[in-house]
């Protein structure tokens, strides 16, 4: 950990809001995809998000040094994630989705004007099966799997921040691999 | 390496975990074993298969929207905090320890009929041109203070709004929203009050008005102004710039759009500002050179990607 991080957490320990804020949004992108990858649902993924911090925010004052900050907040967003269920929420406010994007629209929706028709469908075909499959892993063997698969994290990393050890990750993954390998089969042309 | 050994490792292979002297372990023996190099094809397919259909990084929108998020629910949380410190210090002091139980239970009674005696009155406006009166303790009126409005119901079919508010006491205020006591007390609310999560309810009941008479009212006006141009809360700047699309478009309100399209930190509220503009010139209001010009300028140097698409997609849609 870089001394000013450390002069970072010290201040936002003792209470300094700005301190706080400052540290997060080092890592607050990175929390947000490690529960987009693993949700695959932007809404779920910012709840998590949300419990993440908050949970941050109320027990940072815990924090010993013992391990990287980092690791310690991805300990925190995988947890959350494996332990997160579906809730239906009451909006407060109305979304502001329809209205930001005109209500048709999404930025990342702006398609390459020479995508093949044939590929496109392949994909989305490809992508329907990954996420099958992936539904029907248990929230470990998920988690492992969207964390070295789409995030690209080392085995050894996967285990620190899962807390577990790296034959444990190992097995997560061989299982999680070859459930897909079935799946995939077909459209791979085994 | 026999072909057990080698299979175990083949899946670390296809996903980068080996060690270089594993690697070589696998690449001679897949030299000579046709079958291990048959699965090894396979596992190296399904992780370039499941790397080229990740799902995309979460985009920068979404990011901003989940921190807006969050710092309300921090705001809430530490407004919650200094009161419960606040009533913690005051338990804790310390000649209060010292006191035994029975001087404690007097102290406490005294403090508790103290407020009493301050007081509260119920007050029902009749008619919309009676100021609001309170008494003090000789029965003379007084100018109230009106701070810490806090609402308590608001009905949209009626115009209904219930309200407390602190003068010099706690005052129950019931009126209706055409009424210009309540707009004023409104527009207090909205700009006035400590805390960020009663300034939304406040322009939320602005927001829910079935009668939209208020949009000629210059108070909640200006008051949403004030509200999205300079609260700090972002949450705040936001509901009001939403709210301010009720009213009819005049130059106060596309100045502010502008300053916020200019000056806002926030990249989700200086996007929310170029989609009032547009929904203005959709109702068929007359865009400006200079409303032109700075979103041109937007559309080149904003340090936000989406903001830039944004500014960019208005002014193609003026060519």
């Amino acid at each position: 950990m870089i001394e000013s991080e450390i002069e970072l957490i010290k201040l936002a320990q003792q209470g300094n809001r700005r301190a706080f804020e400052q540290l997060i949004f080092k890592y607050d992108k990175h929390v947000l995809n490690i529960a987009y990858s693993f949700r695959n649902n932007s809404d779920d993924a910012k709840d998590i998000y949300q419990e993440v911090f908050l949970r941050v925010f109320k027990g940072l004052k815990n924090f010993r040094f013992d391990s990287e900050f980092s690791t310690w907040l991805y300990r925190i967003t995988t947890n959350i994630c494996i332990t997160y269920k579906n809730r239906s929420k009451k909006e407060m406010f109305d979304s502001l989705d329809s209205e930001i994007n005109n209500g048709d629209e999404k930025y990342s929706d702006y398609m390459p004007s020479d995508s093949k028709t044939d590929e496109l469908l392949i994909k989305n075909e490809t992508n329907k099966i990954i996420e099958n499959a992936l539904k029907l892993l248990p929230s470990q063997q998920k988690m492992a799997f969207t964390m070295k698969y789409y995030n690209e994290y080392k085995i050894k990393e996967i285990a620190e921040i899962m807390n577990c050890n790296e034959g444990t990750i190992k097995r997560y993954l061989f299982n999680a691999t070859h459930k897909l390998q079935k799946m995939l089969a077909p459209i791979m042309g085994r | 390496m026999n072909c057990q050994n080698i299979k175990e490792l083949l899946l670390l292979y296809s996903i980068n975990e080996l060690e270089e002297n594993e690697i070589n372990n696998v690449n001679n023996h897949i030299l000579q074993c046709v079958e291990c190099k048959r699965e090894l094809e396979q596992l190296l397919l399904i992780s370039k298969t499941i790397k080229n259909n990740k799902p995309e990084e979460i985009d920068e929108y979404e990011l901003q929207k989940a921190r807006l998020s969050l710092l309300d629910t921090l705001d809430d949380l530490e407004n919650k905090k200094s009161f419960l410190s606040i009533i913690k210090s005051y338990l804790s002091v310390s000649f209060y320890k010292k006191l035994n139980p029975a001087l404690s239970y007097i102290f406490t009674l005294c403090i508790g009929v103290l407020l009493g005696l301050t007081g509260y009155e119920v007050i029902n406006i009749k008619s919309t041109d009676k100021d609001i009166e309170t008494l003090n303790m000789n029965n003379e009126k007084i100018k109230p203070l009106i701070e810490n409005v806090t609402f308590l119901s608001s009905n949209p079919e009626t115009g209904d709004v219930e309200l407390g508010y602190t003068v010099s006491k706690q005052v129950y205020y019931k009126g209706n929203f055409s009424d210009d006591e309540t707009k004023k007390l409104i527009a207090m609310a909205v700009t006035n009050s400590n805390n960020s999560g009663l300034k939304i309810t406040g322009i939320n009941v602005i927001n829910k008005q079935k009668d939209k008479a208020y949009i000629k009212d210059e108070k909640i006006k200006n008051a949403l102004i004030l509200a999205a141009k300079s609260d700090r809360n972002v949450g705040v700047r936001r509901q009001a710039l939403i709210t301010l699309g009720r009213f009819t478009p005049d130059d106060n309100i596309i100045e502010t759009y502008l300053e916020i399209l200019t000056k806002d930190n926030n990249a989700a509220i200086r996007i929310e500002a170029i989609n009032k503009l547009t929904e203005i010139k959709s109702e068929g209001y007359q865009i400006d050179d200079k409303t032109k010009s700075i979103i041109s300028e937007r559309a080149e140097k904003d340090d936000n990607k989406l903001v830039k698409i944004r500014a960019a997609k208005f002014i193609n849609e003026e060519i």
